[in-house]
């Protein structure tokens, strides 16, 4: 077939060139958005939430623009996020973005929606829940896409075994963890997070709230004064704490995180927790949970000498938001405001979803679909700002991450819980409040 | 042949623009800050930084144990290797399965494996008489840097056994059949022939995993995000946590030239004694 013999330098030619060839093909522009099209940067779950893509097909045959959905999971959503919109990249028309995990940092990177608002209303706003979650320095950035609260998940065969009461209070809480602990065996009373993540502070802060607790004694961050180790700071600590300490929560608290309270409950080894509402749906499921239909919801309790009658919750969820670098700008908007309609709404409610409006929660699909449906509305109304409201915080990331360093060594025993959350008082006083 | 170094050029420019490039330009982002000028500002912060000392340590721990553990038992796997007649292409194919499966794949596996509830690991100390849950490997501050240890030698070791059997075998056999008939035992033909002979090849396979080791991330960052509080926060995991979460790029690459200069530094020995051996 060749005339001349195939010799080793042959080859090296032929693969060299190959190389070089490949590595030019792949440095071509990738395929260019059609004019109707919009790209959208999104978690997984989110696009779960919305059939596996079904309800862009549905968007796109009603109002004509095309969603292309690009998929990433936690952490390196954050990363990709914060690199593109730092380098004002045009590649994403729309992003997903938690409140919890906001840096403020990045709020000029974000383009404010008030005008869109007024040129094209959104859906019956007023039946919206936490829009005002995104209202940062008096605009709205963002729109609630994946809401949810803190409600307490008990098992409700346990508590009929041994007559046990739902807990109003932390105190009875605790009372109820302890006996489950020692008369069930083979489960834990309870279940904190523990691992060094950005969920552990989250974690704390559900029981810091129930304590009455807060970061800061106004919502304006230049005069405030920072009131995390006050009374109620330091029990919700020492509370938080002694659950670890007296042999409630299951071994390896310190690697614990949201993925090991849903695989623990569904395994029955946990009796109750305080957690958020996008966890009823795995733990409920039949096809993975042994204790499907055995699990009850109530409202988070609250501390006895805390001044509070409810539970605080912080706000919870995820939002979409508007790069400022979009080049389409209106198709965008538009694509936001039939993703927060009333039937976009439900339709990812009844798939996942956290609903974000009122009359989602009210229909019958959904109360059908969702057990713990009434709790979780009597639990919105109590719902808090986080610590970090979106656009406030500069340096969000870096204070998280070391008061998260503080929390878990209270946890190991290596610090007081006082310590630590002095310690973790003086993080955010130098770092936020300068 | 005339100006071997034409033949070599292209290559060379290539490494140069795809490495030296973003080094040449960390250096410089080291000596700004919030872009203005800072000279050696950035440095002096580095050398007070309590937390660059720990994360060094910690680096150091997980390099050297980890390195230690591939070569001994890299070794040992590829002296056994050698002498394997039949099925040769099955079992090596076997040993490196570790190395190609992708590191963080290798890293959940380990993470489940070593689960203090669920995991294998501590099924299997049942027998033992350890309770289920009583170990808490990746939960544990003492024992986290021993699990992250274990998956990276998992991983890794292959690359080790292959570089050494590629070495065993291209070694002469002229010393061993005269040790043999001089009597001498397999413990002295060990030490005295095999290790000696194939040191170039141990030096190799030494320098490349301590610079790989000194530098990894993936494995710890899926096993234990760093922690538990920071017990296995390593050096490249405060680079790109102060680069990418905290947005400090100047610091970030002022630790990122620190971390070329002190890989540079523990890997120097070796590379001495490489020459050495090649000289000789």
């Amino acid at each position: 077939m060749f005339k001349t013999k195939l010799t080793r330098r042959h080859f090296l030619r032929i693969s060299g060139m190959g190389a070089l060839t490949l590595g030019g093909l792949s440095s071509f522009p990738q395929k260019v958005l059609a004019e109707n099209e919009i790209s959208w940067l999104m978690h997984p779950v989110h696009y779960s939430q919305m059939g596996q893509g079904e309800l862009l097909e549905k968007l796109y045959s009603e109002i004509g623009i095309k969603v292309k959905a690009v998929q990433m999971p936690f952490p390196q959503y954050q990363e990709k996020l914060w690199m593109l919109l730092r380098q004002e990249s045009p590649d994403f028309d729309i992003v997903s973005i938690g409140p919890f995990w906001m840096d403020g940092a990045l709020m000029e990177f974000l383009e404010p929606l008030d005008n869109f608002m007024k040129k094209k209303p959104l859906i019956d706003q007023a039946d919206m829940l936490s829009i005002n979650t995104f209202r940062a320095n008096g605009s709205i950035y963002g729109m609630p896409y994946r809401v949810g609260a803190r409600i307490l998940f008990y098992r409700k065969d346990i508590y009929k075994k041994y007559g046990l009461k739902i807990p109003k209070t932390m105190e009875e809480y605790k009372d109820n963890a302890r006996f489950i602990t020692k008369k069930e065996t083979g489960v834990y009373g309870t279940l904190i997070f523990g691992e060094q993540s950005h969920f552990t502070l989250v974690d704390f802060n559900t029981h810091a709230y129930c304590f009455g607790g807060a970061y800061f004694d106004s919502p304006d961050i230049k005069k405030a004064k920072v009131i995390l180790n006050n009374k109620n700071g330091v029990d919700a600590i020492k509370f938080w704490v002694s659950l670890k300490e007296e042999g409630l929560v299951p071994p390896g608290v310190l690697s614990t995180t949201w993925e090991t309270f849903i695989t623990n409950m569904q395994q029955g080894k946990v009796a109750q927790s305080i957690q958020v509402t996008f966890y009823v749906g795995p733990v409920n499921d039949p096809q993975k949970s042994k204790v499907a239909g055995l699990v009850d919801w109530a409202e988070a309790p609250y501390a006895e000498n805390s001044g509070l009658s409810h539970g605080l919750s912080p706000a919870e969820g995820w939002g979409i938001y508007m790069p400022k670098a979009s080049q389409k700008k209106e198709l965008a908007w538009e694509v936001m405001r039939w993703i927060s309609s009333p039937k976009s709404d439900l339709y990812m409610a009844l798939h996942g979803g956290g609903p974000f409006r009122t009359s989602t929660y009210n229909t019958p699909d959904y109360k059908k679909y969702n057990p713990a449906t009434e709790v979780i509305q009597t639990a919105l109304k109590y719902v808090v700002p986080t610590w970090n409201p979106v656009g406030l915080i500069k340096n969000a990331t870096e204070v998280t991450d070391k008061i998260v360093l503080e929390l878990t060594s209270a946890l190991a025993g290596k610090k007081s819980p006082k310590e630590s959350i002095d310690r973790s008082a003086d993080i955010v006083r130098s770092i936020v409040l300068g | 042949m005339k100006r071997p170094w034409l033949l070599v050029f292209p290559a060379l420019t290539l490494i140069s623009l795809v490495l030296l490039a973003p080094e040449l330009h960390a250096v410089y982002l080291s000596f700004f800050k919030k872009n203005s000028f800072a000279g050696f500002q950035n440095y002096l912060t580095l050398l007070k930084d309590n937390t660059f000392y720990d994360t060094l340590w910690n680096t150091l721990q997980f390099t050297f144990c980890s390195v230690a553990f591939e070569l001994a038992l890299g070794f040992s796997i590829a002296l056994l290797l050698d002498k394997v007649t039949k099925w040769k292409r099955v079992t090596r194919s076997l040993v490196i399965v570790p190395f190609v499966v992708t590191p963080v794949v290798g890293a959940f596996a380990w993470k489940m494996m070593l689960d203090v509830n669920y995991g294998i690991l501590n099924y299997f100390l049942t027998f033992l008489g350890f309770p289920m849950g009583s170990v808490e490997w990746t939960s544990s501050p003492r024992l986290a840097m021993v699990s992250v240890v274990l998956a990276e030698i998992w991983v890794n070791t292959p690359f080790v056994v292959l570089i050494l059997l590629a070495g065993l075998q291209a070694l002469p056999q002229a010393p061993y059949e005269a040790a043999r008939v001089d009597g001498a035992s397999s413990m002295f033909i060990l030490r005295k022939i095999t290790i000696p002979l194939l040191m170039p090849a141990i030096l190799v396979a030494a320098i490349f995993r301590l610079v790989f080791a000194f530098r990894e991330f993936t494995i710890i960052w899926v096993m234990t995000l760093g922690g538990p509080i920071n017990s296995t926060y390593v050096m490249a995991m405060d680079i790109y946590k102060k680069m990418f979460l905290f947005f400090n790029d100047n610091y970030s690459a002022t630790l990122g030239v620190g971390m070329l200069v002190i890989t540079f530094l523990i890997s120097l020995p070796l590379m001495i004694r490489m020459y050495a051996e090649i000289k000789t």
